[in-house]
């Protein structure tokens, strides 16, 4: 039993279930028989008289090939002829036999009556008739025409009797399985006039129970429904109502102020920022009128007559007034709200949008615009601007002006390509700079298109310079540079003339630099014969003397008035003129040596190593004609075995400027000059020489001037002014080192020299190109 | 039109044979034919004109010109008197027509185009059938025709346990035809047996073979009585109005008739019509074998051919699987080698060619032929054995005493037209006895 249904609670549900299954069943035994009953009858309309139809036809087609052979046979009785009808008497025979099998199978009272009735004798006749052929057959060994015709005529007429049989049993059994089909058909209906009835009544009660058992069911299925329904409105109430505190919120917590007015436009309701926005509480609002927020009348009117004709109030600008009478710039959008029916507004919903931070900014803009606009008509520099899509949309006269802008109207969209391409055009930019410009327009926004380019516009240069924007625009400045350009060139030429000028003087220094270096080689070798002179003189004389004596020796031998005391006495002044001449003679040598050596480093370059105060001792005795003029008298503290790997002919060159410097400035009418050199090894493989004067000092001004080229107080004295300028270039330049002067304390003046022991290898500086007057 | 072709072979058979022999006579004085001429080719079959021009058609396609002339011999008499000499390169006959030139003298041997045909699938008792008696074969068996058993397939349902139908015997044959008509209340056998049905050809070289291994020299035998009883007993369940058939295809396809005996050519109608419904299966066999009659179709050269090489050639693409399956689609008539089946699209043909393979090619399948032409008596030896069997199995008649009488006029008959006896009866010399 399905579900709760109970069929015991009424009776009549039993009854009618015990009857729906006896119904069922007597329907389906009902339907058994009749469809069985139905077979019946067809098999009898169609298979009896079909078949037996059958074997009757058979039987007289046989029974016609029959007589054809028994005529035959009696035309012309030969054996095969009469094989011919035996065979065919006896397929005959055969078919005749089943016929009448089959005749006698028939029910009497059935439709066989029928066939029965006009084919059985038929039948009996012709099986007679062929009894009696066939012993005819059997004796035919003459011709027996007579006897065989007589057969054939028999069969013959049997064969007519049994056509006309057939024919007649055929119509009749067409008219008899006419009947039956129609008894059939109303059988047929019949049955199914007594299915339908009993089907209905099965239906009907298997409906009522089913309807029963369904309606139990569907109240089942109600109630469940109706609790799933109950179920689901609940939810869906509580989903409305979440979906209705969602839109409270949003409402009230809109940024946008809402209300809600009555198409007398009263303010029914609004959100919490409208009454902030107002300075009103929900209370004030709702006793106003929306007309009282508006600053214009004429506004709240226009707004009127729109809504009336039905026409879209949207983003409209008003100004409207606060409960602290503040002006408020706002966009007012009005969304009508139908009744549903007549589609009147029954209210309207009011979108307020606050503008007077917009309009604010915009006239914070449009300061600025007209400021920068300005600013640009001001400047100096023709000034564009062009947007993102390279549209021109400010600029000044001076732009408009460089670029022929004015020519061109509108300026305003007016792209930034045709500007460049006119100007490339017209040859404004160096060859392939204008490509730079073309480039940087084309980077677009994001592209590198800082540009800085030269526009020769025949009757001016400019300097124009395309700088991005932030909104990927671009700037284009272009400063008139005609007069710095022409300056630049006069500068250039000028620069050329120094240039040039500058080259002949370092070319007339040089010069001059080994015109001194010549002069100063020059003085050594007079110092250096002067000094030779001496012991030379000395020698000769000795020789001579010697030679003399020689002579008068001999020449009193040879006389023979030689006496031993003139021996003696030519002995001892051999002896002593013969030592002055070894003595002289090395001194000449040792000089020649030495100032060979030093002349040789004074002509020389060659960098080698030398024992300081050795060499030092050497100079200062090439000196010595100088020095012995004078009565300065030289003193060196060196320390020996201080060797340096330098350049011994720019040393040379050194000490003799310095002692030909304070020889001629410092000691002029003095009788106590005195020059000190002092030599110190320092650390780190440098050492230094601190040369020193008590002479008459350097006046203060002229000190920063002391190294500078051809710097003299002598100038009239024969003063090149170039020794100290060469010895600051050997110092710094040969010898890697620098030198500075400082007065000497008490008066006079020390230069001090540091420099490496192992000098640098070539010129540390460019030679001839000392600073002017540096100073420690 | 199969069917008609079928009777047109036999009755042509006949008149063919005679001007063939006239038109070999007179080319055995004429002089030889000129050279590079086509190959002329003559058929006793395949006389009507559709089927002639569809011969022309399959011999198109042979590298070589054919001249195809079925052979009528009043016609072919009057050409020869009007043009003198005609040169023949191949003929095709019939066996009881290749029979009757060999025995005259006029076919050459053909062992050796044989002996390059081995793979031709021919049974061995077809190629001892072409020595025509002697130790030579005189003709290349080309395509056959035969008799065959068909079934309805609702009719396996009542097949008996254990049979097959490719071994049914006579017996379960009878206890199949017995089933049926328990269960239908009619019979649903069926045989040819109406005034121009092949009922004899089925007694003469079926029932007779299978139960006593000949078919003239064995017409009464003890063997006899077993087939005849065990006839009348498959008669018992057989559909009476069989005696009015002359052809099984239409009581097949009306469901009158579930199983049946008959010629190839008349059950193709049926079978061709519903291939889906019907199965073809070789005749049952009997305590001798499975009696066949196989209507061999042969190529054989005339002694004085003077086209050798191209008739050679000529029988080495008629006998191609190919080509056999174009001659049985087209023509009725079957190759030997059931390979072509697979030439042939024609679902029906290939099965019917399958199962004339099947049947014919079986170790247990006694060959025999059509009667050779015995003049006026062909007629009356075909009626004979109808006499013997709508006596005996008809009209209940005594079989021993049946059996006299016929034997009687078979001897006469016989002895008469001096006939030597045929297959599957032993061949010899001399009439035929008929014991």
């Amino acid at each position: 039993m399905p579900g709760s249904l109970s069929i015991g609670r009424l009776p009549w549900r039993a009854v009618a279930a015990v009857a729906f299954v006896l119904l069922m069943v007597a329907a389906a035994v009902a339907g058994i028989m009749i469809v069985s009953a139905m077979r019946q009858v067809r098999v009898e309309l169609e298979v009896t008289p079909l078949e037996q139809h059958r074997t009757l036809a058979g039987v007289i087609q046989s029974l016609s090939t029959l007589a054809s052979a028994v005529d035959a046979l009696r035309i012309e009785p030969t054996e095969v002829r009469r094989l011919r009808a035996v065979v065919a008497l006896d397929r005959t025979y055969a078919l005749a036999i089943d016929y009448r099998a089959r005749l006698e199978a028939e029910q009497p009272g059935d439709t066989g009556s029928a066939f029965q009735s006009a084919l059985g004798p038929a039948t009996a006749l012709l099986l007679a008739e062929l009894a009696e052929l066939d012993g005819l057959l059997a004796r035919l060994r003459a011709p027996g025409n007579t006897q065989l015709l007589a057969s054939w005529t028999r069969l013959s007429d049997i064969n007519t009797t049994l056509t006309d049989a057939y024919v007649l049993a055929n119509t009749r059994a067409v008219e008899h399985l006419d009947r039956q089909s129609v008894h059939l058909e109303r059988l047929r209906m019949g049955l199914a006039l007594v299915l339908l009835l009993l089907v209905g009544m099965i239906f009907g009660i298997g409906g009522l129970l089913s309807m029963q058992i369904r309606t139990t069911k569907a109240r089942e299925r109600a109630r469940a429904e109706l609790a799933v329904e109950k179920q689901r409105v609940e939810a869906a109430l509580a989903r409305v109502q979440a979906t209705h505190d969602l839109y409270r919120d949003i409402f009230q917590s809109s940024p946008i102020i809402i209300t809600m007015i009555s198409p007398q436009g009263r303010v029914l309701f609004a959100n919490r920022l409208a009454f902030e926005y107002f300075g009103y509480s929900e209370d004030q609002l709702q006793r106003l009128e929306a007309r009282d927020l508006y600053v214009r009348p004429t506004d709240r009117d226009a707004i009127a007559r729109r809504l009336a004709a039905g026409e879209t109030v949207r983003d409209l600008d008003v100004d409207m007034v606060g409960s602290d009478g503040g002006v408020r710039h706002c966009s007012i959008t009005f969304c009508p709200v139908s009744d549903g029916e007549s589609g009147v507004p029954a209210a309207y919903y009011v979108w307020v949008s606050d503008l007077t931070e917009r309009v604010r900014l915009q006239a914070e803009i449009m300061e600025r615009t007209t400021l920068l606009q300005t600013v640009m008509d001001n400047a100096i520099q023709g000034m564009a601007l062009y947007d993102a899509g390279g549209q021109l949309r400010a600029w000044n006269d001076r732009y408009a002006a460089m670029v022929g802008l004015a020519a061109v109207a509108p300026a305003i969209g007016q792209p930034l390509r045709s500007v460049a391409e006119a100007l490339i055009d017209r040859g404004a930019f160096a060859t392939g700079r204008g490509d730079a410009l073309a480039d940087a327009i084309d980077a677009g926004p994001g592209g590198p298109r800082a540009v800085e380019l030269e526009a020769d516009l025949a009757a001016a240069v400019y300097d124009l310079r395309a700088q991005p924007t932030p909104a990927g625009g671009l700037v284009i400045t272009g400063t008139d540079i005609t007069d710095r350009k022409a300056a630049e060139r006069e500068l250039r030429a000028a620069k050329e003339t120094a240039e040039s000028s500058l080259a002949e003087l370092r070319e007339t220094q040089a010069q001059l630099v080994e015109a001194e270096k010549l002069a100063a080689l020059g003085g050594l070798v007079a110092g250096v014969a002067h000094e030779v002179n001496t012991p030379v003189g000395i020698a000769l004389t000795a020789a001579s003397t010697l030679r003399d004596e020689t002579l008068g020796l001999i020449e009193r031998t040879g006389s023979g008035a030689v006496r031993k005391s003139d021996v003696l006495a030519y002995l001892d002044l051999a002896a002593e003129t013969t030592r002055l001449l070894q003595a002289n003679c090395e001194r000449a040598a040792s000089l020649i040596a030495s100032f060979r050596q030093v002349s040789v480093d004074q002509v020389s370059d060659e960098r080698r190593r030398f024992d300081l105060k050795t060499y030092l001792t050497e100079v200062l005795l090439s000196l010595g004609p100088s020095l012995s003029k004078t009565t300065v008298a030289v003193s060196v503290d060196c320390p020996a075995g201080l060797e340096l790997n330098s350049y011994p002919g720019a040393f040379s060159q050194i000490i003799t400027n310095l002692v030909t410097n304070a020889l001629n400035h410092a000691f002029e009418n003095r009788q106590d000059g005195k020059i000190e050199i002092k030599v110190d090894n320092l650390s780190q493989g440098r050492f230094s020489l601190i040369f020193s004067d008590n002479g008459v000092g350097v006046p203060d001004e002229n000190a920063p001037r002391l190294f500078e080229p051809f710097f003299t107080t002598r100038r009239g004295s024969g003063g090149s002014g170039l020794g100290l300028h060469i010895l600051y270039n050997l110092v710094v330049g040969r010898l890697g080192g620098h030198v500075s002067f400082r007065p000497t304390p008490g008066g006079g003046a020390t230069f001090v020299i540091e420099a490496p022991c192992d000098a640098p290898i070539g010129d540390a500086t460019e030679a001839g190109a000392g600073p002017a007057g540096q100073q420690p | 039109m199969l069917t008609a072709m079928a009777f047109g072979r036999a009755v042509r058979a006949g008149r063919s044979l005679l001007g063939l022999l006239i038109l070999l006579a007179v080319m055995a004085v004429m002089d030889r034919p000129r050279a590079g001429e086509p190959v002329r080719f003559l058929s006793t079959q395949f006389a009507p004109v559709t089927e002639a021009e569809r011969m022309r058609a399959i011999l198109a396609d042979f590298v070589g010109d054919v001249v195809f002339q079925p052979y009528d011999s009043l016609a072919l008499v009057e050409r020869l008197t009007a043009e003198g000499e005609i040169p023949v390169g191949l003929l095709a006959g019939l066996h009881s027509d290749l029979a009757a030139l060999a025995g005259a003298g006029l076919l050459r041997p053909v062992d050796a185009i044989a002996g390059q045909l081995s793979d031709r699938a021919i049974p061995t008792g077809v190629l001892d059938l072409a020595r025509l008696g002697t130790d030579t074969m005189r003709y290349i068996p080309w395509i056959q025709t035969t008799y065959l058993m068909v079934a309805h397939r609702r009719a396996l349902d009542y097949l008996p346990a254990g049979a097959r139908l490719d071994r049914l015997t006579y017996l379960d044959l009878i206890d199949w035809a017995t089933a049926m008509h328990a269960a239908q209340g009619e019979p649903r056998l069926g045989f040819p047996a109406g005034p121009r049905g092949l009922m004899h050809r089925f007694i003469h070289g079926y029932l007779y073979p299978s139960y006593t291994g000949g078919g003239i020299t064995t017409l009464r035998s003890p063997a006899t009585l077993l087939m005849w009883r065990d006839m009348r007993a498959l008669w018992q369940h057989t559909n009476v109005r069989s005696l009015t058939y002359n052809s099984m295809a239409e009581p097949l396809l009306a469901g009158d008739v579930w199983v049946a005996w008959d010629h190839v050519a008349r059950l193709m109608p049926a079978i061709s019509a519903a291939p889906d419904d019907f199965v073809v299966f070789p005749a049952p066999l009997g305590p001798r074998g499975r009696g066949v009659i196989v209507v061999t179709l042969g190529l054989a050269m005339p002694t004085d051919a003077s086209q050798a090489a191209a008739a050679e050639a000529l029988i080495e693409y008629l006998t191609r699987p190919s080509t056999g399956a174009r001659i049985a689609t087209q023509l009725g008539f079957f190759p030997f080698d059931a390979t072509a089946a697979g030439h042939i699209e024609d679902d029906a043909v290939a099965g019917m060619l399958e199962a004339i393979a099947a049947q014919n090619s079986a170790p247990e399948t006694l060959i025999g032929v059509l009667p050779p032409d015995l003049g006026g008596g062909s007629e009356t030896f075909g009626l004979s054995y109808l006499l013997a069997f709508t006596r005996i199995v008809l009209r209940g008649i005594e079989i021993d005493e049946t059996m006299t009488t016929v034997a009687a006029q078979m001897a006469d008959l016989l002895q008469e037209s001096g006939t030597p006896c045929w297959p599957p009866d032993p061949v010899g010399l001399g009439p035929c006895q008929v014991p």
